[in-house]
């Protein structure tokens, strides 16, 4: 039942079909085999292309909002710069400091850059309506068709962080250890939130493939609707997963002067670069395909199979242009602010959240969906409220304020 | 008549011996009297009308270089002058006007600016140019003087210092005055050439830039230079000058004044004789000879053990240039002594002119003759060779020592037969002392400006080597030095500076 | 060592405040909107900027409205230069230019060049000027050093200024 990308879907003609198509007994066939290889490629080179866009985009958006114009003198608008950015990065000098792992220092960029491409695998990026018993059923097409597709991700997802804090033990370097340290503390208490901020889509779902987390949304309704809290929380949570700002921890130049990539260069810091917009690709992809109907928009995803890339790649578009977007308008946390905000807020929240999706479910009250973000949205102002009741004295003026002019001495 | 014998100059009173006019009296005492057409040396013209003081009780200003201090028979008191005055400061100032009408002043073209006194006194008077609107006259300029002058009738003030010199110092009259009014410009004789070979002292006394070298024409602005004083090595009768250098060239010489010795002169021969310092072929580091025959440069330390060693084997006599200084030659005694040889100086003999120049060409050879040094005359065979000028030790001397050891200014000099050559600085290089044909004591000083860098002075050479060939070797240093040379019984009777001193203090035999 | 303290006052947070998010809408308003008002950017190459007046750019040799070369080598420019810039060989000029003294060699070595504009105040001749030239560039060094003609090339012609020579 659950269409997988095949040649026959795509419309090929029989012949190609037929060299593509599994052996007549539903085993994999020699053609079949090179047919998904063929693909693999394509999807991983969409998104090595994809992240080098990115390179792009966040040069010319940063620029935009500063009033600049950003890189436009390699190719159209400036679009072959990172091309040229490529060269330069092959051309350079592969330095491998001498006080370094070099086993690890070499392959950290490696542990780093894989999990974020091969995490696109379960990833629905269109599918078709298939009548299925009776019903109108939207099937979604996927490189593999996992039934634990959620738990994949956030399986593989968790491996990137192993690269990260590796490349920092490796590099043998204060400032790179720091970094490294930092990413994975910050991944072990974000991870905690973007799960629970998942388990709400999956019991309303009913499942952890996302193909199917799609078909209910486009069944009932978007979960950003119903599950806004949680929406908000993934949202944030993958922020800090993909150690974007407001939460580059690891990196922050300014204090740890690039931090678990201080030693790296050429194309392992090339990597490591990938690596982190590709993890920024998956994760808009992710939000679209758990909250916001993946490559469903109200009907117009009927027109065909490729309406629904369309509609993913845009919707995927958005998020990555949000992700550009909050970055140069929102400063780095402390990194308490960034711990707190982790375990003693998001943590909480999802909980609750958690504990009330399941309830209505286990009532089978589905009105109550709609309550819930109300109901979840007020209980976050308490929360903030009561905290800031808390710390109100902190920001009292000064008891001892002399007047303005006057200078003390201690 | 009242016997007068003092003047007050500025309030002060100043004595003065008969005969003698105010602006001499003021500048004996260090008085600053501005003055062009005034020379000690010279007769006195009175015609540039710059010098003019105020006399207190005259309503007139007067000029101070023909006013003697000796007040008329009729007056018994003291002259009382005032040289900044009102009244004088704007005598002058008015001198100085009339004088700027014509001047074109080209200071940025002209050799003089930076010791002009036209230019020093505009700016103290603070007339930069003439207030008068007339087109200036146009004269001839870039007129030849003979091979050696350029006169610019444009720049000239008239002062007729150089008519004068060639009338009353060489008296051979090749100059005058032509043309009269603003036209008026100094003319050669029809001959066109001078017959004095003092004739480049014209350009010395030319108070602006009217009178410029040839030879110097163009060739750098005074403040670049570097000026040192020493003493004319051309011949025996060590006139006293200044040297001028810049980025390790030797520009120009000029006479420096001792009444003594040459008073404000020197000869042309001497002036332009510098030329050899600037030689394409000039020696600037040590040399040893490599086994291919290749003289290879090397360190000032390798050179010397390389010395020592070549002297060991060789052993022998010392023959040095007339030029050198006492040190040196004093050096060269013990370096022979040492060598189990004697030393001997080469000095060239050429024609006395009967004013300054004499026949000796030795410029130390005095000296050389109270240390006890025998002239060769004839070519002998001598280990160690010091030569500076070409002409004080020529080829046949060279080669005939068949010298290891040489110092040498120009690579040329260089004797085949050389193992090791030091760079010997030419006498503006070389600190020392000099002893000139009437016995008189003279001190060089080194100008930094001129030749090689880092010369290391042949004194401390000679001195490293002789500490090489004897363990046992008292080292000196230059004071010690001339004063191992002031205890010799033959300078009793002379005092030697010591080596600290200047130029100034030249001690009398 | 006296440590000097100023206390200051702050603005109590209000309840919006602690949210954080109204906070955080507005800053991504404002970058939003950032977007799309006009750059300042200039495009250099092709667009270039207006120089004032008083703008020091390299210094340049100049000629006089009849196209002969103004310097005169005095090298007073040579002598204020403070980096000691400028390298000047005087020498005498053939009959028949406007002044019998010129410069064989004039060598401005703009490695060294700090555009004080000394030279340019210094010259009696008003040959040397600080031009509007901001664009000095070598592919070598010996390309910053630039002689004689490519100055006078540079500098062009003059018309106001002295020209104490005009009728010689």
């Amino acid at each position: 039942m659950m269409g997988v990308l095949g040649t026959a879907q795509l419309g090929m003609a029989p012949i190609v079909a037929h060299i593509f198509s599994k052996n007549d007994d539903g085993s994999a066939s020699f053609g079949w085999v090179i047919g998904r290889i063929l693909v693999v490629l394509l999807m991983v080179h969409v998104i090595l292309i994809l992240g080098a866009l990115m390179v792009w985009a966040e040069r010319r958006v940063s620029a935009w909002m500063q009033d600049r114009i950003g890189p436009n003198r390699v190719g159209p608008q400036g679009l072959l710069q990172p091309l040229a950015d490529l060269g330069k990065f092959m051309f350079k000098e592969d330095v491998i400091p001498g006080h370094v792992n070099k086993v690890m220092y070499t392959i950290a960029p490696l542990i780093a850059t894989i999990p974020a491409l091969i995490t696109f695998a379960v990833v629905p990026f269109t599918g078709s309506y298939e009548t299925v018993g009776g019903e109108s059923v939207a099937v979604s097409w996927q490189i593999a068709d996992l039934n634990i597709g959620v738990l994949y991700i956030l399986a593989i997802a968790g491996i990137g962080v192993y690269g990260i804090a590796l490349g920092g033990w490796a590099s043998n370097s204060k400032y790179s250890l720091l970094g490294g340290v930092r990413a994975s503390a910050q991944m072990i208490s974000y991870e905690l939130s973007l799960g629970l901020a998942v388990v709400p889509v999956v019991l309303m779902a009913g499942s952890l493939n996302l193909g199917e987390i799609i078909a209910y949304q486009a069944e009932n309704t978007w979960l950003i609707f119903t599950q806004p809290l949680a929406f908000f929380i993934f949202l944030t949570a993958s922020y800090a997963e993909t150690n974007r700002l407001p939460f580059d921890m690891p990196e922050s130049e300014t204090e740890l002067v690039a931090g678990y990539h201080t030693e790296f260069s050429s194309m392992k810091f090339a990597l490591f670069f990938l690596a982190e917009y590709a993890n920024m690709t998956v994760a808009a992809a992710l939000v679209t395909t758990l909250y916001l109907g993946g490559w469903t928009f109200f009907g117009l995803e009927t027109l065909g199979w490729g309406m629904g890339v369309l509609i993913f790649s845009l919707k995927v578009i958005f998020f990555l242009f949000a992700f550009i977007w909050v970055r140069w308008t929102i400063p780095r946390f402390r990194y308490d602010q960034l711990m707190n905000l982790g375990w003693v807020v998001f943590l909480p929240l999802t909980l609750i959240n958690v504990v009330l999706t399941a309830g209505a479910i286990a009532l089978d009250q589905t009105w109550m969906f709609f309550l819930l973000p109300v109901l979840l949205i007020a209980a976050a102002c308490v929360a903030t409220w009561i905290g800031w009741k808390r710390d109100e004295d902190k920001f009292q003026p000064l008891p001892t304020a002399p007047a303005a002019g006057e200078e003390g001495h201690a | 008549m009242a016997d007068v014998k003092t003047v007050f100059i500025n309030g002060v009173e100043y004595p003065f011996d008969a005969g003698q006019t105010v602006i001499q009296v003021a500048h004996e005492n260090g008085l600053d009297v501005p003055h062009y057409c005034y020379h000690p040396g010279l007769s006195i013209a009175g015609n540039c009308r710059i010098c003019m003081v105020e006399v207190e009780g005259d309503a007139k200003p007067q000029v101070s270089c023909k006013l003697e201090c000796a007040p008329p028979p009729w007056v018994s008191e003291p002259l009382r002058i005032q040289t900044e005055s009102e009244l004088a400061k704007s005598a002058r100032a008015g001198t100085m006007e009339m004088l700027l009408v014509n001047h074109p002043l080209d200071c940025p073209i002209c050799d003089q600016a930076g010791e002009c006194h036209l230019q020093d006194y505009s700016y103290q008077l603070g007339q930069g140019q003439a207030s008068s609107s007339t087109a200036k006259t146009k004269l001839p300029k870039n007129v030849a003087f003979g091979e050696k002058i350029v006169y610019d009738a444009e720049r000239c003030i008239k002062c007729t210092l150089c008519v004068r010199f060639c009338e009353e110092v060489t008296e051979t009259n090749e100059l005058n005055l032509g043309g009269r009014g603003d036209e008026e410009i100094v003319i050669m004789s029809s001959k066109g050439e001078f017959e004095t070979d003092y004739s480049m002292n014209i350009i010395d006394i030319c108070p602006v830039g009217a009178l410029t070298s040839r030879d110097f024409r163009f060739k750098s602005r005074l403040w670049f230079m570097d000026f040192a004083d020493s003493v004319c090595t051309g011949c025996a009768r060590g006139c006293n000058v200044i040297t001028g250098g810049r980025n390790g060239s030797m520009m120009r010489m000029e006479p420096r004044h001792n009444a003594d010795v040459n008073q404000w002169w020197m000869c042309d021969q001497g002036r332009l004789d510098y030329r050899y310092v600037n030689t394409p072929t000039r020696i600037a580091t040590p040399r040893i000879k490599t086994a291919d025959g290749v003289w290879a440069a090397a360190t000032v330390d390798d050179a010397i053990l390389a010395a020592a060693a070549a002297l060991k084997a060789a052993g022998g006599n010392v023959l040095v240039d007339g030029g050198c200084t006492l040190e040196e030659m004093h050096l060269a005694q013990q370096l022979a002594a040492a060598l189990g040889g004697k030393a001997t100086y080469a000095a060239a003999t050429g024609e006395a002119d009967g004013f300054l120049r004499v026949a000796e060409q030795g410029a130390n050879a005095a000296g050389a003759e109270l240390l006890g040094l025998a002239r060769a005359t004839k070519a002998g065979a001598a280990a160690v060779l010091v030569v500076e000028r070409d002409a004080n030790v020529p080829q046949a001397l060279r080669d005939g020592a068949d010298a290891v050891v040489v110092f040498a200014t120009d690579a040329d000099h260089v004797p085949a037969s050389a193992q090791v050559v030091f760079p010997f600085g030419s006498s503006a290089e070389r600190d020392g002392l000099f002893v000139n044909t009437d016995g008189r004591v003279q001190v060089a000083q080194r100008n930094p400006g001129i030749g090689p860098d880092n010369l290391t002075p042949p004194y401390e050479l000679l001195e490293e080597i002789l500490g090489e060939l004897d363990a046992g070797y008292d080292w000196h240093g230059r004071d010690g030095i001339v004063a191992a040379i002031q205890a010799q019984p033959a300078f009793a009777k002379i005092s030697l500076p010591a080596a600290q001193a200047t130029a100034e203090v030249g001690a009398t035999s | 060592m006296t440590v000097t303290v100023k206390p200051v006052r702050r603005r109590k947070a209000s309840f919006l405040d602690r949210l954080y998010l109204p906070a955080i809408a507005k800053g991504l308003s404002i970058t939003f909107m950032r977007m799309f008002k006009p750059k300042v950017t200039m495009q250099f190459p092709e667009e270039r900027w207006t120089v004032r007046d008083e703008y020091r750019g390299m210094p340049v040799l100049v000629s006089d409205d009849e196209g002969r070369p103004k310097c005169v080598a005095c090298s007073l420019c040579e002598f204020v230069c403070p980096p000691k810039a400028i390298f000047i060989v005087p020498d005498e000029l053939e009959a028949g230019n406007n002044v019998e003294r010129g410069p064989a060699v004039f060598d401005l070595n703009m490695l060294r060049c700090i555009y004080c504009g000394l030279c340019e105040e210094a010259c009696p001749e008003e040959a040397i000027f600080m031009s509007k030239n901001y664009l000095v560039w070598g592919a070598e060094r010996e390309d910053m050093i630039f002689h004689k003609d490519k100055l006078y090339e540079l500098g062009g012609v003059r018309e106001e200024g002295v020209k104490k020579w005009k009728d010689k």
